[in-house]
């Protein structure tokens, strides 16, 4: 009773500030948009809400060891050792360190007990009451990441999204422990305390390496953001002035290879361009998800403007764009009928699958199956052909690595491939396309058993 | 001195040697091992685990010089480590209240800085910020703020900062790097604003700044990707609600009062994560209502 005294204002305040938090919500998410709270996203693909499904997210069990591994993962060993999960679940170790993890996330989560427990024995009364809030703080912080964010993956890679809060308690507990244990071994304390805090400033150093690649990709974003605007949006702003224009949506994998999954439609409106351009795609390009104002067409070869292919046979800055060869998405099938014999490689590993013209849009899935060696590690497959747009050399490509499904037969692996060939432009554009090969690569000595168009 | 003290106390005396010389031995196995590692062996695994062994072999190196330097400095030079330490301590309780606070907030800036310079000078608008830039664009600014984001996320704030960015600065990332630079180096300076308040030394902001904002798993948040700023400024706010409400304590001052229910907005506005907040700011108010300053006040360690 003496708390709600002495805090009247301030509790008005806090439940002022959460009736208004709860009228903005109810605005948000139950009159603006409806039926999406607490739920998340995988990709494009809405995650239906925990509380739907909560016999499966919410069983105490299930709870507890989302509880022990965040605190432990992403909370006391982030403070030494962050991301140490994205090496540990790369598919070449994640089968030895699976194992062993759940049982190290327990050992952090007792040693830290002992911490408190420590804590707790040489704290005065009111330290005692401070560190109570930092566990409640730690504690609730968790707990409503687990209630909306349920992640049961065996090494979770929690990031500072989720595990930020908790951790900003648990540095105030550790700070908390650092004014304690001067308290009570002044004369040691000191000492001990400066030579841990230089062991964790050596530690965040070796466990930059993440942030080395986020340096590093985002000079690359820069740059590739920055020369579309500089080179591509001037010429595209040129060509339309003579009219309106409806060209192909340009996928994010060809203006920079970082962020697929944001097309041309989302440069113009974060640049914002406001050009007469209408832009199309077909059902195998990435879908447009979030501007919507990407039309998809069954043929963009017939949809697209005139000017826009003359432009792309001669201007070098579309062709570059356009024409550059990127990653393309693919799907893993079921074993279709096997060849037993493998398709012989010449000197430039190059399968030439059909010579003659035909229509791209007649023919435009491939279909292939391949064995490698059994050992780690990623091989790219690439396409060539003869083009209406005379774009010589690799148009696109496909990368297998440790995560594309493979089964195992006599030593080796087993892959079947299935790739639609009118995510690449220069084909869907064509009305010809003669000459169309596979370009098998070195690395995990493959051997094709198997290649088709359709 | 007993028979039996005499070990302990000597173990006590030198065990920052030995913890330091340990880390310091397996650092520099490691950095060895590592260098003599062909990094051309990773290639078959494609650029992004070779770029992550290059940075464990520079962070290794960092490491061994942090190390090695500390274990030198506190070995050879001990009596002029002291001095220097007793020098600071003067410097620093020679100063008022208002240049102390100027001081450590200098050194939250540089500290943050310095975790992580290239991180935070080459920010760059990463996958949502295109989308919150272009939404800006395209929508009024009254639509835009009242439009949930994705699934479940809200954030007016946010939608209003970069409107207000996107339209002083374009689409030039340096303002926006400063900005987010400044908000994140805001957080340990709020803390130590509380720790003053609830009278904790020194040493104890220094351990919060070195686990908290030395974090290496903050760039994923300061490499550009605005967005993202979101979850350290319900953080921010959260901070500043508590120093808030604890000079409302002390002086019952209602401009304080003013900043507490500000800063709890904030929060809330920043992200509908920021929820979290309300629970957790009735616990604190009810933690340190057993926290007396005087009491709990320790001798100044540095």
């Amino acid at each position: 009773m003496t708390f709600i005294k002495e805090n009247k204002i301030p509790l008005l305040v806090v439940t002022g500030v959460a009736i208004l938090f709860g009228i903005f919500l109810f605005i948000m998410f139950v009159i603006v948009q409806p039926g999406t709270f607490l739920s998340s996203l995988d990709g494009d693909i809405l995650i239906p809400s925990p509380a739907q499904g909560k016999e499966e997210n919410w069983k105490p069990k299930l709870l507890a060891e989302n509880f022990v591994s965040l605190f432990s993962s992403g909370v006391s060993l982030s403070a030494v050792a962050p991301d140490i999960g994205k090496i540990a679940t790369h598919p070449s170790v994640k089968n030895l360190v699976e194992p062993l993890w759940p049982v190290f996330e327990i050992v952090i989560f007792i040693l830290n007990i002992v911490l408190l427990g420590i804590v707790f024995k040489h704290g005065l009364k009111m330290e005692r009451r401070f560190i109570v809030f930092l566990i409640l703080a730690i504690g609730a912080t968790i707990f409503m990441v687990i209630l909306a964010r349920p992640d049961h993956s065996i090494i979770p890679d929690f990031d500072y999204r989720y595990a930020g809060p908790p951790y900003y308690f648990y540095c105030l507990f550790l700070a908390m422990t650092v004014a304690m244990a001067v308290r009570v071994k002044k004369e040691y304390a000191t000492r001990i305390i400066i030579s841990v805090l230089v062991v964790i400033l050596a530690m965040q150093q070796i466990f930059s390496f993440h942030a080395v690649r986020l340096e590093a990709e985002s000079k690359l974003r820069q740059e590739a953001i920055v020369r579309l605007n500089s080179s591509f949006l001037p010429e595209l702003e040129q060509l339309s002035r003579e009219g309106a224009l409806v060209i192909p949506n340009l996928t994010g994998a060809h203006i920079f290879q970082g962020m697929p999954g944001y097309t041309l439609a989302d440069y113009l409106l974060f640049f914002n361009k406001k050009m007469p351009v209408q832009l199309v795609q077909n059902v195998y390009m990435p879908p447009d998800v979030k501007t919507h104002i990407v039309e998809t067409v069954e043929s963009i070869r017939t949809s697209t403007s005139q000017e826009f292919k003359d432009a792309l046979k001669k201007s070098s800055v579309i062709q570059s764009y356009y024409t550059s060869s990127v990653r393309m998405s693919y799907e893993n099938i079921e074993s279709g009928g096997k060849a037993a014999k493998t398709i012989p490689l010449g000197e430039t590993r190059e399968i030439l699958i059909q010579q003659s013209e035909f229509d791209p849009e007649q023919s435009n899935l491939v279909l292939f199956s391949f064995y490698t060696d059994d050992i780690p590690g990623n091989l790219e497959f690439s396409f060539s052909f003869k083009n209406d747009f005379g774009v010589d050399g690799e148009a696109g490509k496909i990368r297998v690595d440790d995560y594309t499904p493979y089964t195992i037969e006599n030593g080796k692996r087993l892959y079947h491939i299935e790739v639609n060939m009118l995510q690449v432009y220069v084909y869907a554009l064509s009305n010809k396309v003669s000459e169309f090969s596979l370009y098998v690569p070195k690395e995990k000595n493959p051997s094709i058993i198997d290649v088709n168009l359709k | 001195m007993d028979n039996k003290t005499k070990p302990v106390s000597f173990f006590l005396r030198s065990v920052h040697i030995w913890i330091l010389g340990a880390v310091l031995v397996v650092s520099a196995v490691a950095l060895i091992g590592i260098l003599r590692f062909d990094t051309a062996r990773l290639a078959l695994f494609g650029p992004t685990a070779q770029l992550y062994l290059l940075g464990i072999r520079s962070g290794l190196m960092w490491a061994v010089g942090i190390l090695l330097s500390a274990l030198l400095l506190l070995s050879i030079f001990k009596k002029q480590i002291e001095n220097i330490q007793t020098n600071l301590e003067n410097f620093y309780s020679s100063l008022s209240a208002t240049k102390q606070n100027i001081l450590v907030l200098v050194l939250c800036f540089v500290f943050v800085f310095l975790s992580n310079p290239g991180n935070i000078l080459y920010g760059y608008f990463n996958m949502d910020d295109l989308t919150i830039v272009g939404l800006n664009h395209v929508l009024s600014f009254k639509e835009a703020v009242l439009t949930p984001y994705g699934n479940d996320h809200a954030f007016p704030l946010f939608i209003t900062e970069m409107k207000v960015l996107d339209t002083f600065f374009g689409q030039n990332p340096a303002p926006y790097n400063f900005f987010f630079f400044v908000l994140f180096s805001l957080i340990p300076f709020f803390v130590y604003l509380v720790f003053k308040k609830l009278g904790l030394s020194m040493l104890s902001f220094i351990a919060f700044l070195i686990i908290f904002s030395g974090a290496p798993a903050w760039t994923e948040i300061t490499t550009g990707f605005y967005i993202m700023s979101i979850y350290p400024q319900i953080l921010l706010f959260f901070s500043i609600a508590c120093w808030g409400y604890l000079s409302w304590r002390e002086s019952k001052a209602f401009k304080y009062m003013g900043v507490f229910a500000l800063s709890l907005l904030l929060a809330t506005a920043s992200d509908t994560s920021g929820i979290w907040v309300i629970p957790v700011i009735v616990f604190f108010m009810a933690g340190v209502r057993y926290v007396k300053t005087d009491t709990m006040r320790l001798e100044k360690q540095i």
